[in-house]
């Protein structure tokens, strides 16, 4: 090995798994459907795209609040920062693509979807990189920051995940960041003023990261609280990081400054953007048998949801390495409280403390794992948080809770007698057996990343059997399109349920849906019906049997024998009446 | 090597993670293997089709695992998640294919000798049983099969205003796309119900009228309300009246919760001639009210 790369080897490790992980990404999301989200993504990066024209070529024109608000007005519920780079890769890679391609076998193949998602995919192989940073850094040891890293992004749901043009997983790589930029920036000037700079990124991507001054802010407390002093001087605290400062002037002004549609009616803006999250719908969702639809909901919901979808291997490490963790943490209070009672109860004074044991972790490092393992977590389990989307909207914890799993495996090595083995030849093959279940589960659900639920749970018809939620987000239709494609007649008018009428020209404009074929939106008005299996959507397979007349589909996707999409031909049923039919059991009659 | 006691104990966490690899590794290395195949499931359609008899039905275990209605959907299904409490006096005989995995034993009537194991074969992993149930109740008219037939009417603004309209599968009552009288498939509890939506309306009763309804020992009804209308935490009770000939012979009041709950009208102290049935749909606060209800004259 050279010198170079002995000095900066985790550095090169970091960049490797990186591009090998974006590598990945890139190869396995072709055969990965289009979300409901992300059609939204797409239309808003194509109007984004717009206005970045407009910026090249007439740039006073760009910074006009209407030439703003035509390109910025769609979806402006998100900010714009993965959108934004969205825009510009397909400015940069599918600009010139046909946008209603006519041939068929198209020539070309998911060109469109390519180009939009590659900027997420990045933030994913990033997410990958710096979990194996921090597990390097917090243990000194880049195994286990390596295991990690590949520990969490093998999880089914996160591979799924790191493939869509989406802000979930560019928000787990943002918080990771951030949390290495403020642990850095303790003991550096330089990252503590780039801590505010990355966190304005952060908010930037999702409002996911606007919880993570809290977190900081405990952190802080936890590791540094024992020096608030509260004297004839009044309250002494104890010295306040600059990354706190660092980020309340950089953030909001990153947050700003890279949102364009914030550039005019600024305070308006912003606290429609607030509003929007403070109050949003509660979709409906089915857990153990029962369709959540309002607060409040079980505050047990991530954590079974967790247990039920992270491979079981890596849920008890990383519960290990969790109260392992904590246990170190809380030791010594844990200690005094023990000796108080003895001494209480009579059963003898004091003993001289037994030596410590090794610690795990320091306790700064350990705080900080701690509660970014945690706190993402509990937030989904107050009652009256928004439960609908599954583990996306708390990932960014799982990075944390993949290190601490890896440092548990590291730990169980190093209780091996020495004689027994070299520690590095079976911490590798140790580490590769933990991981080849979370491999083997990633082969089996292939694609359909929604769907996918863990040994324990018993696959995806153990999911079933629980009464879970099946899938969400549409993407799973992938399964019947080629069925479709070789089989429906000539113009067909299909219903995709729950299909985005933006996903649904994406699949066509990318070649992955004949062109001749058109959309219908209601299944009384079309051809055939594509339904995907959710439990507060029942109603619409079933207005499909009252039409037809009997329950007979033609073709279906079937995972575990459980059925994720199925195709009917309602050519046959009676005309639609004249008048709409309701969707649903209306919902507020009268 | 012989570890001393101390070193074995040290090595437990590691066997223990190991372990644990290994036997879901080895969970998901089997999976597939245990799986059916699709033929398997087209081989046991195949087998029901050719000992088909009227009066049968099909189900599956457990509930969700349909691939058998590419095959058979057109056939009479029992959609329940629990066929032990589920009624099945409609029919003579019950088809169950049962994948691997949920093939223990059935209880209730089907332990108890009420039905029948008749016979049953395997297709690959799955298992395929065939019950024999007792006689069949003998429909004699099915209302909702009927409802094409029927006089609808609801009371709007003091009069009685008849819903006339016929559109594919209900009388419509009003615009609003909640105000009809149809033929509908429903989740109720938690399986998929054939009803007849009536929604109730404050101003007065919805009336269903059916004429020349044959004689019959019993009128068996289902009542019930969607899961969202009994989510409505206000949500008040929905009152079915049955009336025959002119006469009130029952009022089933449906409190607010989701089911398809049965109630009998006994008939048979009736002349045995055709009949004039008629229900009413009532309410005193109609909002979020998705009421649903199926009737039939048994003999």
């Amino acid at each position: 090995m050279s010198a170079f790369a002995r000095k900066h080897a985790t550095g090169l490790i970091a960049l490797g798994l990186g591009l090998g992980s974006l590598l990945v990404f890139a190869l396995a999301a072709p055969r990965t459907g289009y979300t409901r989200d992300e059609g939204f993504y797409f239309e808003a990066a194509e109007a984004y795209a717009g206005w970045w024209r407009t910026l090249a070529r007439e740039p006073g024109q760009a910074f006009s609040e209407p030439v703003i608000r035509r390109s910025f007005e769609v979806n402006h519920e998100h900010p714009v920062l993965v959108k934004n780079l969205m825009a510009l890769s397909f400015l940069a890679l599918a600009a010139d693509e046909e946008r209603s391609p006519t041939d068929w076998p198209a020539a070309r193949r998911g060109v469109f979807a390519r180009a939009m998602r590659l900027p997420s995919q990045a933030f994913s192989a990033l997410a990958v990189a710096l979990t194996f940073l921090l597990g390097a850094a917090v243990t000194g040891k880049r195994r286990v920051g390596l295991v990690a890293a590949l520990a969490f992004a093998l999880v089914p749901r996160h591979f799924y995940h790191a493939q869509l043009a989406c802000f979930d997983m560019p928000a787990v790589a943002m918080w990771l960041a951030v949390v290495l930029a403020y642990r850095k920036g303790l003991s550096s000037w330089g990252w503590a003023l780039a801590t505010g700079l990355v966190w304005g990124l952060a908010i930037s991507t999702k409002h996911n990261a606007f919880f993570l001054p809290g977190v900081l802010g405990l952190h802080w407390l936890l590791t540094r609280g024992r020096e608030l002093r509260l004297g004839r001087d009044g309250l002494a605290l104890p010295p306040i990081p600059l990354a706190f400062f660092s980020m309340l002037v950089l953030g909001p002004l990153v947050f700003v400054g890279h949102w364009p549609y914030l550039w005019h009616d600024t305070l308006n803006r912003v606290g429609w953007y607030f509003g929007f999250h403070l109050h949003h719908v509660n979709y409906y969702w089915e857990y153990l048998g029962t369709l959540l639809t309002e607060p409040p909901f079980p505050w047990m919901y991530p954590f079974v949801v967790t247990a039920l979808t992270f491979p079981a291997v890596w849920l008890a490490l990383g519960a290990w390495g969790f109260l392992a963790a904590l246990g170190e943490r809380l030791g010594r209070p844990l200690r005094t409280l023990r000796g108080l009672l003895a001494r209480l109860a009579g059963l003898g004074g004091p003993r001289e403390p037994a030596a410590a044991p090794a610690a795990w972790l320091s306790r700064d490092d350990g705080w900080l794992l701690l509660l970014n393992a945690f706190v993402p977590v509990f937030i989904i389990a107050i009652p009256s948080v928004p439960i609908f989307g599954g583990v996306k909207h708390w990932m960014h914890a799982m990075p944390f809770v993949c290190v601490l799993g890896a440092l548990a495996l590291e730990r169980a090595i190093g209780l091996l007698p020495e004689r027994l083995a070299r520690r590095r030849t079976v911490f590798a093959g140790a580490a590769a057996l933990t991981l080849l279940p979370s491999l083997l589960g990633l082969v089996a659900i292939g694609s359909y990343g929604t769907s996918f639920y863990n040994e324990l749970a018993g696959g995806v018809g153990g999911g079933a059997d629980l009464g879970m939620q099946r899938q969400y987000w549409s993407n799973n239709v992938t399964g019947v399109l080629p069925w479709l494609n070789e089989h429906l007649p000539p113009n067909a008018r299909v219903y995709f349920h729950e299909v985005t009428g933006q996903s649904f020209h994406a699949y066509r404009r990318d070649g992955l849906l004949r062109p001749d074929l058109r959309p219908a939106y209601d299944p009384e008005h079309a051809d055939f019906t594509v339904y995907q299996y959710h439990r507060e959507f029942v109603d619409t397979e079933y207005r499909v049997w009252n039409r037809l007349g009997h329950r007979r589909p033609v073709y279906g996707l079937y995972l575990d024998e459980a059925p994720i999409i199925l195709v009917y031909d309602t050519r046959q049923a009676p005309p639609p009446s004249a008048r709409s039919l309701p969707a649903q059991p209306p919902p507020s009659p009268p | 090597m012989r570890l001393p006691p101390q070193a074995a104990f040290r090595l437990l966490p590691l066997a223990a993670v190991l372990g644990l690899s290994l036997v879901c590794a080895g969970s998901w290395l089997l999976r597939p293997l245990l799986q059916p195949d699709p033929e398997d499931t087209r081989r046991a359609a195949e087998r029901v089709l050719a000992e088909w008899r009227p009066g049968d039905a099909v189900a599956v275990r457990p509930w969700w695992a349909q691939r058998l209605r590419e095959h058979l959907g057109e056939r009479p299904w029992v959609l329940a998640r629990d066929l032990e409490a589920e009624d099945l006096s409609r029919f003579g005989r019950l088809w169950v294919l049962e994948q691997p995995g949920h093939r223990d034993r059935l209880g209730g009537p089907f332990r108890d000798g009420t039905y029948r194991l008749e016979a049953e074969a395997e297709f690959g992993p799955l298992r395929l049983a065939r019950y024999g149930l007792p006689p069949p109740a003998e429909v004699l008219y099915d209302f909702r099969a009927e409802l094409a037939r029927a006089q609808v009417s609801m009371r709007a603004r003091g009069a009685d205003k008849p819903c006339d309209l016929w559109l594919t599968d209900r009388w419509a009552c009003s615009p609003a796309d909640w105000n009809f009288v149809g033929r509908m498939i429903v989740e109720l509890g938690d399986d998929p119900r054939e009803v007849i939506w009536t929604h109730p309306s404050e101003e007065g009763p919805i009336s269903i009228g059916f004429a020349e309804v044959p004689h019959g020992r019993t009128l068996r009804v289902h009542t019930g309300f969607t899961p969202p209308a009994a989510r409505a935490a206000d949500g008040g009770p929905v009152t079915l009246s049955v009336e025959v000939d002119g006469r009130v012979l029952q009022r089933l009041v449906q409190d607010n919760r989701t089911g398809y709950f049965p109630a009998d009208v006994p008939l048979s102290a009736l002349p045995d001639q055709p009949h004039q049935v008629t229900f009413r749909v009532s309410a005193p606060r109609a909002g979020m009210r998705h009421f649903c209800w199926s009737a039939e004259v048994r003999r």
